[in-house]
């Protein structure tokens, strides 16, 4: 098992990385939209692409079941996991913010609530700030939680803005940037180490090429 | 119906005769070498009091300790750490001593898994080896020599044992003015060797640039020794960073020579696991597996919190990850 394993968010990021690696002369024949399978082989057999659920990518490179993987900055925050995380591949800039009701601010007596798709993002961000915060885990919809009283506020991403401003919430802290980013298994990148280095490497002029 | 009384706790296994004398045998042949470089066993209690190691600085994290309540009220916690513990032993109990002292462990630890995500056991097996009163450059060699001999005799051949200096990051950040703050976010952006983040951070504090160039060089400092020990000559801002690399590279000469350079990678940006790690430090990488099975270094200053002070190094390896790998091969 010489090989490098990526592993494939489906979604979002998926022409995105399949791209990136064209670019630099990885492709994977068998790959079609429609194929049910999971596992990719390339031309050379030298890498494999596994297809998983976006939000497993950190999971999977964490564990070393795969070796590097392409994944937003929000899943991979989320997940916490321990990965090094060695590239910003600056392709799908959006942020994580708190939104709520034009109107609303931070009581100073009980304690807020926060609905969010991201509840360790949105812990994390208030316990930096020194508040106590209840969150509550919603897997879609944020946007409603605090129309119909649900939570205080939310932790979302925002790219346009759109849906907020739709539902009548605004932007009221921005929490952090996010982005693609290259991530890799920090026993792979010390064992697999010529390999691995050389594909950051030319990732990371493919990357500087193109902002320029 | 949950049937608690069939089932066992996740992180916990049993095993069964085959599994058991496997681990056992594995066991016996780090025993064998330890014994053998004169590395005496040594056992301390399953359990002991919290504060133990909850007032040792850069410890195991308060959440993932396992806490019992003692009699009279006392809390109690499972032994999280195998080095705390005989740290504490050698500093009350061997003072008569004037040599060295070799010791090693076989034992288990307790830590809780936080994460849903964390396949990581509860209860863990670690085999390790503790060399306490030495100083000195060849101690360092002895240590880091035993851990690649133990994969050697577990019949590895394919792994990576990468060296890391915790002192030079640290004398860095005692000549800048970074505040504990801004230490945390640059301590984990240089361990994840994320540059971009960490470029942006560096950008928002105000501080001398020399420092800002010699941080951000962190992360990259990995990889070939030679090339990596000349980059951090260049960015060492005084003599006791210049001090520290020199030992690092007078350990890698040594082990060179006596023909382990292979094994060997060097990588500046290890800064992070275990707080009380002071000098040279290590981990090991089998190839194919996804986390390190040895952890290791130099931990000068623990001791002295016993009320001895007394230059130590030492390594664990976590045995059931070793295991689990064998069965791969």
């Amino acid at each position: 098992m010489n090989e490098i394993t990526i592993a494939l968010g489906k979604g979002r990021l998926e022409s995105f990385t399949l791209q990136a690696f064209k670019k630099l002369g990885i492709e994977f024949p068998d790959f079609t939209k429609d194929s049910r399978k999971l596992i990719f082989n390339d031309r050379e057999n030298i890498y494999q692409i596994v297809l998983v659920k976006a939000s497993d990518v950190p999971t999977y490179v964490e564990k070393g079941a795969a070796d590097i993987g392409i994944v937003g900055k929000d899943t991979l925050l989320e997940s916490g996991a321990d990965v090094f995380e060695v590239l910003d591949l600056g392709f799908g800039q959006c942020k994580f913010a708190v939104a709520g009701l034009p109107d609303y601010t931070y009581g100073s007596a009980s304690k807020i609530t926060v609905a969010s798709k991201y509840p360790n993002v949105a812990r994390n961000f208030y316990h930096k700030k020194g508040m106590s915060i209840e969150t509550i885990k919603l897997n879609g919809s944020v946007e409603l939680a605090p129309l119909i009283g649900l939570s205080d506020v939310i932790v979302d991403i925002v790219e346009t803005g759109t849906t907020l401003k739709e539902n009548g919430l605004v932007v009221l802290e921005d929490i952090s940037e996010i982005s693609a980013r290259l991530i890799v298994n920090k026993a792979s990148f010390k064992t697999k180490t010529d390999r691995i280095h050389s594909l950051i490497e030319e990732m990371q002029s493919i990357v500087e090429r193109e902002m320029v | 119906m949950l049937h608690e009384s069939k089932r066992i706790p996740e992180g916990v296994t049993d095993l069964d005769s085959a599994a058991l004398e496997k681990k056992e045998s594995l066991i016996s042949t780090l025993k064998q070498l330890y014994q053998k470089n004169g590395y005496r066993r040594v056992q301390t209690p399953i359990f002991e009091y919290y504060d133990l190691f909850l007032d040792i600085k850069g410890t195991i994290a308060k959440e993932k300790m396992i806490k019992l309540i003692d009699r009279d009220g006392k809390i109690l916690v499972l032994r999280p750490d195998a080095t705390i513990p005989i740290a504490r032993m050698v500093a009350t109990n061997y003072q008569s001593k004037s040599s060295d002292i070799r010791l090693s462990y076989f034992t288990n630890v307790f830590r809780m898994n936080d994460r849903e995500q964390d396949l990581q056991n509860r209860e863990l097996t670690q085999a390790g080896i503790e060399l306490f009163g030495r100083s000195d450059v060849s101690a360092d060699v002895e240590v880091i020599k035993l851990a690649i001999n133990s994969m050697q005799e577990l019949g590895f051949k394919d792994f990576k044992i990468d060296l890391g200096q915790a002192n030079y990051f640290k004398e860095l950040v005692n000549l800048s003015t970074i505040t504990e703050e801004q230490l945390q976010e640059i301590r984990t952006r240089i361990e994840n060797k994320n540059v971009s983040e960490l470029q942006k951070i560096l950008d928002e504090i105000d501080l001398d640039t020399t420092f800002k160039e010699a941080i951000l060089s962190m992360p990259l400092l990995y990889g070939t020794p030679e090339v990596v020990l000349e980059k951090a000559e260049k960015l060492a801002l005084n003599d006791e960073m210049k001090h520290e690399l020199d030992r690092l590279r007078k350990v890698y000469k040594k082990l060179s020579v006596e023909g382990y350079q292979q094994f060997l990678s060097l990588d500046l940006g290890l800064i992070n696991h275990l707080n009380y790690y002071t000098g040279i430090i290590f981990q090991g990488f089998i190839k194919n597996y996804g986390k390190p099975v040895v952890l290791g270094g130099r931990y000068d200053q623990l001791t002295r919190q016993f009320g001895w002070d007394l230059p130590a190094t030492g390594f664990g390896f976590y045995l059931d990850d070793l295991l689990s790998m064998m069965k791969v091969n």
